[in-house]
């Protein structure tokens, strides 16, 4: 169907950037143009790199934000981004066929620059090495080709273990017409090359009736240990790299009806959804819908669903006042049926929310802009969370539709502006705070609860000094800023290439910060991520307390030559 | 285009994205140029068989099974491809998800009665016959869909330094069919591929025809992430879009060497503010803003904003002209809206501080009932007649406008404009911008036609005012008092057309006409019928009110012939005029009783000199 297709671009979009952030705007003021620059040298090979594109981002990405702006190298490889107002940044040359020497990271290479007013920071060099390039044909048993299908790529070191991936342009893993993909811009390296659907992806596909491939690595095998592992040089092409398919395997409907659990009912217009589950009755995570609905007798139906162990529910896009217990299926070589999905009336809490903090009636107006959300605590197989409610201009809320639990109630303030400074202080109930949740049962209907939230505008500056020794360029070191004898989440981020870093919007009071230094663990699209690797060593932590619109500073030493007695492995 | 399956993974982001992704997907169902429709021809029409409506309640609303194949060019089946069934009605996802078989075969169960488009999905293959008109399926019929390989449009992306531009999407611009008709309205087709590291990029899976070829540009539809989202589009071989080269594809052949040389340009920066309707700005519900050109109706750059995010949106690296700005949402659904279009001229500079405000777009509803048939007629009820039911019927709001007529920008262009009724013969249309409405019906079988458009009231005038005049709209109007009447005894006329002189050709492209022979009926077009020639000159007219006609037969008009979907001439009271006429002078009268079958007539074309005369325009 047409419209899925085009769903599914979106929405695989969106999945890949999963972090939405607030947008920090390159402010465009044309009175007074802001003084701040960045500097550097981009090299290839080891020479000057002429007219490679820079661009230069807010370092949180968001959504409706502007194009990253851009600057291009002289002959000599210097390039200058001028006229930008204080604020974080990443920067990266946009070179898609080239990559960034011993550079790893995730959805966002480049450096980090935290730039201060008028600050003119120098010195963002990189040196770039030519990608190398995998190509090859995939075709079906007959040597057809296989069109349109994704290709998985897999980064492994000298035993064939998979090793961190760097990120890579997404658009390019699909076979076009004549099967043929072409893979560019990866790091030198060993890589495993696959098509079709992993066993343990812990994923499903919605939208398609048809078979799935099952996953097969070059050179025809399904097995990931017998897979030749690609060989690929800097500027070097491996070819030939072909993937012959074999049947695509049968895929069946799951059928059955959304009833009202009281009444036995069929409910009808529900939308449905549907997921794997391990063999310890847990989701994995993974789900898909379509926005099918029941129709007027309740009735659901799932179709291309692969063998295998599935939860099917009710699915709930806007707050509603029922929970659905998910009702497991298994797929083995024939539809399912008479699948029950059971709703329930859940239980609410009501209450007031509060700001503390300001007076100032802009911020207590933006009350009605913060988001809450639930998450119940459950030993049950259940659905996917409910979406984030709104708070009215008064402040009361009520959340409904909940599964009896351990109800936790906190602030969404992802995805933009006005959340921005807010922060969740505490959760009362009766007067009493509630850390570890409020305990709702079935039918119950809480009322009274008092949400405080706290705004602030205090900021954290700060600068990362390394001692003995220098840090690989694997390394990433995360701050967090945890406010004392509180609730709240801590606020982290993540040092510039300059070890500086800035917290803004904290709420005055003591904090604690930690600095942790970390390895970046990407993931190749497609394939699970790698095991996550932690430096073992104990982190940095300095107290500081915070006041509204000042600007505190911190330096945080990290001595590598003080390792822990049972660190390094 | 894109991938089919879709892997949805964790947690409360996913929810939020595959919520906006059903917004974004409503917008976005023209654009594919990839889906089969199926075969207009009669092949599905060979197994209209009874379906049983006179069970208990909830096995009544199953009305069976649609079936079908799907071959390729060669007649060789298709495995393994998906083939989803819609059921008419609002946009929304499919009905089915099919999948096909070792055979081509697929084979829906189960479904609810109703009418249901059907479509196939196989990567790099086009319909082998480019439906204009959506096809429908009742329970019971088999459909034959028929692909062929698409064309191929591949070339280089190259820098003024002669280097590849790597990354870099390229996308089409359809502005004609195969055959050589324009493309109206927002004409872009697809949402392209990128560069590789050598710059070479290959769309595939294209329908014939004539196109643009387009790097970068188009808008942001999520994140911004490429370097080139910034800069004004280059079209090939290396210009702006007033000056762009046309590239022909034909049937499943490669076109290569269609090598862009980047410009790179910086454009300008289109923004401003979105209020009015917007509903609750909570969740993740969207805004899709779409800026196309005035002259042309062409999309020139698109953005989607979520009102959750902020009201503020910019199109990014859009060139000096003229177009037309319009913001949407929610299309298809009770709570659709949408912006007037507002006129965005870009010269040399941003342009800011554009506030679109979003009204209710308004809606049409009703009820179709069948005629209540007098006792002494049912004795005369039509032999072999399909058990039909009121909600296999399908109701399409099409604008009325005049010949030559400019789409609106935007507007609509993504909504179905269909409505269907349920088993109480309620139907509803929604999404419907401010405009002049036709209401165009889909009859399920051959045993029933329309007796009459009203609506409640007393009639403006003695006609039928609906059937004879449409129905004006204004912004954000919900009608709600439309009635269809429909009857049974419906006649059919099926036959030929021959040259009146031996040995002569019929011209290409003739149409039948029937009009009804009656004074009073001058303007009741819901009396006129008309219906193209085969190869063969045969016709078909079916759903035929009883009566008394004239029968005319005469060329489409060049006007017409360039449009693919030529609004009907009798819509117009001058043309429904000259028709009576034309058919008056020419005299052949026939009289159609109820649930008369009349075949194998033969019908004489005599071409008319007067005709010559005939409008002439600018096409």
């Amino acid at each position: 169907m047409r419209t899925l297709s085009r769903s599914v671009a979106f929405a695989s979009m969106l999945v890949l950037y999963s972090t939405i952030s607030i947008p920090s705007s390159i402010a465009q003021d044309s009175k007074k143009e802001p003084a701040g620059s960045i500097t550097g040298r981009v090299t290839l090979g080891g020479k000057p790199a002429p007219r490679v594109t820079v661009m230069l981002a807010p370092a949180n990405r968001a959504l409706q934000q502007p194009p990253p702006a851009r600057a291009t190298t002289d002959e000599e490889g210097h390039f200058k981004l001028k006229a930008l107002p204080a604020g974080s940044y990443t920067v990266l040359p946009h070179t898609p066929a080239l990559v960034v020497a011993a550079e790893t990271s995730m959805a966002q290479p480049g450096k980090t620059v935290t730039l201060g007013d008028g600050e003119e920071v120098e010195g963002i060099d990189f040196s770039l090495v030519k990608g190398g390039v995998i190509t090859g044909r995939v075709t079906n048993a007959e040597g057809r080709p296989i069109v349109e299908q994704h290709v998985n790529l897999i980064r492994v070191d000298e035993r064939g273990q998979r090793v961190s991936t760097p990120y890579f342009n997404q658009f390019m893993f699909s076979t076009d017409d004549r099967g043929v993909y072409r893979l560019y811009g990866l790091s030198p390296g060993r890589y495993k090359v696959s098509v079709g659907d992993a066993p343990d992806s812990g994923m499903v596909r919605i939208g398609f009736g048809g078979g799935a491939y099952p996953r097969t690595f070059h050179p025809d095998v399904t097995d990931e240990s017998n897979a030749t592992a690609v060989e690929v040089s800097g500027g070097g092409e491996a070819t030939h790299i072909d993937i012959k398919l074999g049947r695509a395997s049968k895929s069946y409907v799951a059928t059955g009806r959304i009833i009202d659990s009281d009444t036995g009912k069929p409910l009808a217009n529900f939308q449905y959804g549907y997921g794997p589950i391990t063999p310890e009755q847990r989701m994995t995570g993974g789900f898909g819908w379509t926005g099918n609905r029941t129709n007027n007798i309740g009735e659901f139906r799932i179709e291309g669903v692969s063998p295998g162990r599935y939860a099917a529910f009710a699915v709930a896009t806007e707050q509603v006042d029922f929970y659905s217990e998910p009702a497991v299926f298994e797929i083995s070589d024939s539809d399912a049926s008479a699948i029950e999905i059971k709703v329930r009336r859940g239980s609410s809490i009501s209450g007031v929310a509060v700001i503390e903090g300001s007076e100032d009636a802009d911020v207590l107006a933006r009350i009605s802009k913060l988001e809450l959300r639930s998450y119940v605590q459950t030993e049950d197989l259940a659905a996917p969370a409910m979406p984030a409610i709104r708070m009215n201009p008064d402040g009361t809320f009520r959340i409904t539709g909940l599964r009896p639990g351990k109800v936790r109630i906190s602030l969404n303030t992802f995805g933009y502006e006005a959340a921005k400074g807010f922060s969740l202080m505490r959760v009362e109930r009766e007067g009493a705070a509630q850390r570890d949740g409020i305990d709702v049962v079935a039918g119950e209907n809480v009322s009274g609860v008092r949400v405080v939230i706290g705004y602030g505008t205090c900021v954290v500056r700060g600068q990362v000094r390394v001692q003995g020794g220098e840090l690989t360029p694997d390394t990433r070191l995360r701050i967090m800023a945890r406010r004392l004898e509180s609730d709240s989440m801590p606020a982290s981020t993540v040092a510039d290439a300059r070890g500086r870093f800035t917290i803004e919007g904290l709420l005055p009071g003591e904090y604690e910060i930690t600095l942790n230094p970390m390895f970046v663990t990407p993931s190749s699209p497609g394939a699970p991520p790698p095991p996550s690797r932690l430096p073992n060593r104990k982190p940095v932590k300095q107290n500081v307390t915070v006041a509204n619109g000042v600007e505190t500073e911190v330096t945080l030493v990290l001595d590598l030559a003080a390792k822990d007695k049972d660190g390094e492995k | 285009m894109t991938r089919f399956t879709f892997y949805a993974i964790v947690v409360c982001v996913v929810v939020g994205a595959s919520a906006v992704s059903t917004q974004v997907s409503k917008a976005f169902t023209p654009f594919s140029p990839i889906l089969a429709s199926a075969n207009t021809g009669n092949e599905a029409s060979g197994q209209r068989s009874a379906s049983s409506n006179s069970q208990s309640d909830a096995a009544k609303r199953r009305a069976g099974s649609i079936t079908g194949r799907l071959v390729d060019e060669s007649g060789q089946p298709i495995p393994n491809a998906g083939v989803y069934v819609r059921k008419a009605g609002p946009v929304s996802g499919p009905s089915r998800s099919l999948g096909t078989d070792e055979d081509g075969r697929f084979r829906a169960d189960d479904l609810a009665a109703g009418a249901y488009s059907v479509s196939a999905y196989v990567p790099g293959y086009v319909p082998a016959t480019e439906a204009v008109e959506r096809e429908y399926y009742r329970a019971g019929e088999v459909v034959n869909l028929r692909m062929m390989k698409g064309g191929i449009i591949t070339g280089t992306v190259t820098n003024s330094s002669g280097e590849p531009v790597v990354g870099v999407r390229v996308s089409l611009v359809r502005v004609r069919d195969g055959e050589s008709r324009p493309i109206r309205g927002v004409g872009q087709s697809g949402g392209g591929r990128q560069t590789d590291d050598r710059g070479v990029y290959r769309i595939y899976g294209l329908a014939p025809g004539t196109y643009l070829v387009v790097a970068g540009g188009g808008g942001q539809m999520g994140f911004s992430s490429s370097g080139y989202d910034s800069d004004v589009p280059t079209y090939y071989p290396s210009t702006t879009r007033d000056a762009a080269a046309e590239v022909v594809v034909r049937a499943g052949q490669e076109t290569t060497g269609i090598d862009i040389r980047y410009r790179g340009d910086r454009g300008y920066i289109v923004s401003g503010t979105l209020s009015g309707s917007l509903g609750s700005d909570s969740g993740m519900r969207g805004v899709l803003l779409m800026l196309s050109h005035t002259a042309s109706s062409a999309l020139e750059s698109r953005t989607f904003v979520q009102p959750r995010v902020g009201r503020g949106f910019a199109l990014y690296g859009v060139p000096d002209g003229d177009y037309e700005l319009v913001a949407q949402m929610d299309i298809g659904t009770e709570s659709s809206a949408a912006s007037t279009p507002r006129h965005v001229v870009v010269k040399g500079s941003d342009v800011t501080g554009i506030e679109l405000s979003l009204v209710p777009l308004g809606s049409i509803s009703g009820r179709a009932v069948l005629e209540n048939i007098p006792e002494v007629e049912r004795a005369s009820e039509c032999k072999s007649k399909r058990i039909t039911s009121l909600d296999e019927l399908v109701l399409t709001a099409r604008r009325d406008e005049k010949p030559g007529a400019k789409d609106p920008p935007g507007v609509g262009v993504f909504a179905a404009n269909e409505g269907s009724p349920d088993e109480k013969g309620e139907f509803k249309i929604l999404s419907l911008a401010a405009a002049r409405y036709r209401i165009e019906m889909r009859l399920p079988g051959e045993d029933w036609f329309v007796r009459s458009l009203t609506r409640a009231g007393p009639p403006v005038s003695n006609q039928n005012d609906v059937a004879a005049a449409g129905l004006g709209l204004n912004t954000g109007q919900h009608i709600t008092d439309l009635t269809v009447t429909l009857a049974e005894g419906a006649a059919a006329l099926r036959g030929k057309v021959i040259p009146a002189s031996e040995g002569s050709r019929l011209p290409a492209q003739l149409r039948v006409h029937l009009v009804p022979a009656e004074p009073e009926s001058t303007d009741d077009v819901i009396r006129f019928f008309e219906a193209r020639l085969d190869s063969e000159g045969a016709f078909s007219l079916t759903n035929l009110a009883p009566g008394r006609y004239y029968l005319h037969v005469r060329p489409v008009s060049d006007d017409q012939l360039m449009e693919r979907n030529p609004q009907p001439l009798v819509w117009m009271a001058t043309a429904r005029a000259k028709l009576r006429r034309d058919a008056l002078a020419a005299n052949v009268l026939i009289e159609l009783q109820r649930c008369q079958r009349v075949t194998e007539y033969v019908l004489k074309y005599t071409s008319a000199p007067a005709r010559k005369a005939e409008s002439k325009k600018t096409p």
